[in-house]
């Protein structure tokens, strides 16, 4: 790649506590950003792509798109990214485009297979080590499979599971920014500071992935606790670094069981209009592409 | 960046070979057929510091999670013991070894006190 060529901003959607938002923040972020791409008449003007790192795949299931995404038992013909690590398919092979009126925005989706397939990359590695064959190391999977996805996006927005553990490395090589959902709770705050205390730990081994944004996530604006929690988060990372709060609403919860982002699902409400800011704020913030 | 991303990857793609599907493993079915279960194993001896079971030494070490999960996960895939699995790993890297491949060794400098001597009380 030559330094000219553009370069997709890639940003990892990542926090260690589970059902914080992380998929429903990755995917309105994602939808969000790609209508931003697209000019008067409707024509994208750029690309983004979602890549989902949960194994349980709920990505696919927020964008409508579980039909065409691999189950073991149902759709073994169906995409998953641990085809892609396995060398199974290429990667235009396992990229879905989310549908007619989506046109510029891309998903490669997840499956439970991803759990088995990350282990057998570790071991190939270490076989590899042994018999001198060429395996991707898994710290580098993600930049070596996505080489080529670079140039042609604009955004890259990674859907990161709780637990990221063995794929850690690999996403805070890949990625340049990291957006942490919070719950708006006090217990919340503790695991949200462990986890970017752990990114800035990384950065110490040159593995510096950029806190772009924490984004207060289900906040009750009736409750005095969570005007607290955001008050806290703000005393902890700067009033610049932490969004608008995204509000606990029915129809962000209910818009990915019609398969639909809160634009689609309810483009008038409360929710709608908060990931919207969220979605300005990252577009401007975050280093846009050349 | 306003071509279809999935058009110009056609393009990329068409230039590179295709991956070859993975295949199960190295000699992996050779060297389990040498490998018995640990089923077949009866008669408990000792040699040296480990305690002999039929043809095997109880060894104990420690692995990283990962490989432990790694192992779990292949072991079910595959249908056979995980014991046998890590027989078979362990082989392949003695066979490597063979071959003339060796392990990255980093020397390690341990810091020491120094304890000064304790004069007498006169």
């Amino acid at each position: 790649m030559t330094g000219s060529q553009k370069r997709a901003r890639v940003i990892a959607v990542a926090n260690n506590k589970g059902g914080v938002g992380k998929t429903t923040t990755s995917v309105n972020l994602a939808h969000g950003l790609s209508r931003k791409l697209l000019d008067e008449q409707g024509r994208a003007t750029g690309h983004v792509l979602v890549i989902d790192l949960d194994p349980q795949g709920n990505a696919a299931d927020a964008l409508g798109l579980r039909s065409v995404v691999y189950d073991a038992k149902t759709n073994t013909d169906g995409s998953c990214i641990s085809q892609l690590f396995l060398g199974e398919r290429t990667l235009r092979q396992v990229i879905l485009p989310a549908g007619p009126d989506r046109p510029n925005l891309f998903l490669v989706p997840a499956s439970q297979k991803l759990e088995t397939a990350t282990h057998q990359v570790v071991v190939q590695a270490v076989v590899s080590s042994l018999t001198g064959n060429d395996a991707v190391p898994v710290d580098q999977l993600l930049e070596h499979y996505f080489a080529d996805a670079l140039p042609l996006f604009d955004f890259i927005i990674i859907d990161c599971p709780p637990k990221l553990d063995t794929l850690k490395k690999a996403v805070y090589r890949f990625a340049e920014d990291v957006v942490v959902p919070v719950q708006a709770q006090f217990l919340a705050i503790r695991g949200a500071q462990q986890h970017t205390d752990a990114l800035l730990e990384l950065r110490k081994n040159n593995i510096a992935p950029n806190i772009a944004m924490i984004v207060p996530t289900v906040v009750d604006a009736r409750q005095v606790m969570a005007q607290k929690v955001i008050e806290r988060l703000r005393e902890i990372y700067g009033r610049s670094m932490v969004s608008a709060p995204i509000p606990n609403r029915v129809d962000i919860k209910e818009a990915p069981l019609s398969g639909l982002t809160v634009f689609e699902y309810a483009p008038d409400s409360d929710g709608a209009a908060a990931y919207q800011k969220l979605v300005d704020r990252i577009y401007s913030d975050v280093r846009q592409p050349a | 960046m306003s071509d279809n991303p999935l058009d110009a990857l056609d393009e990329l793609e068409k230039q590179k070979p295709r991956p070859r599907p993975s295949s199960k493993g190295d000699n992996m079915g050779e060297l389990l057929q040498a490998v018995q279960p640990a089923g077949d194993v009866t008669e408990v001896t000792k040699r040296g510091k480990y305690a002999k079971h039929g043809q095997y030494l109880q060894v104990t070490f420690r692995l990283p999670p990962e490989y432990m999960d790694a192992i779990r996960d292949i072991a079910k895939q595959e249908h056979i013991s995980q014991a046998s699995l890590k027989r078979w790993l362990v082989g392949i890297g003695l066979q490597e070894y063979r071959k003339g491949r060796r392990p990255k060794v980093k020397e390690v400098v341990h810091a020491a006190i120094e304890i000064p001597a304790v004069e007498d009380d006169e």
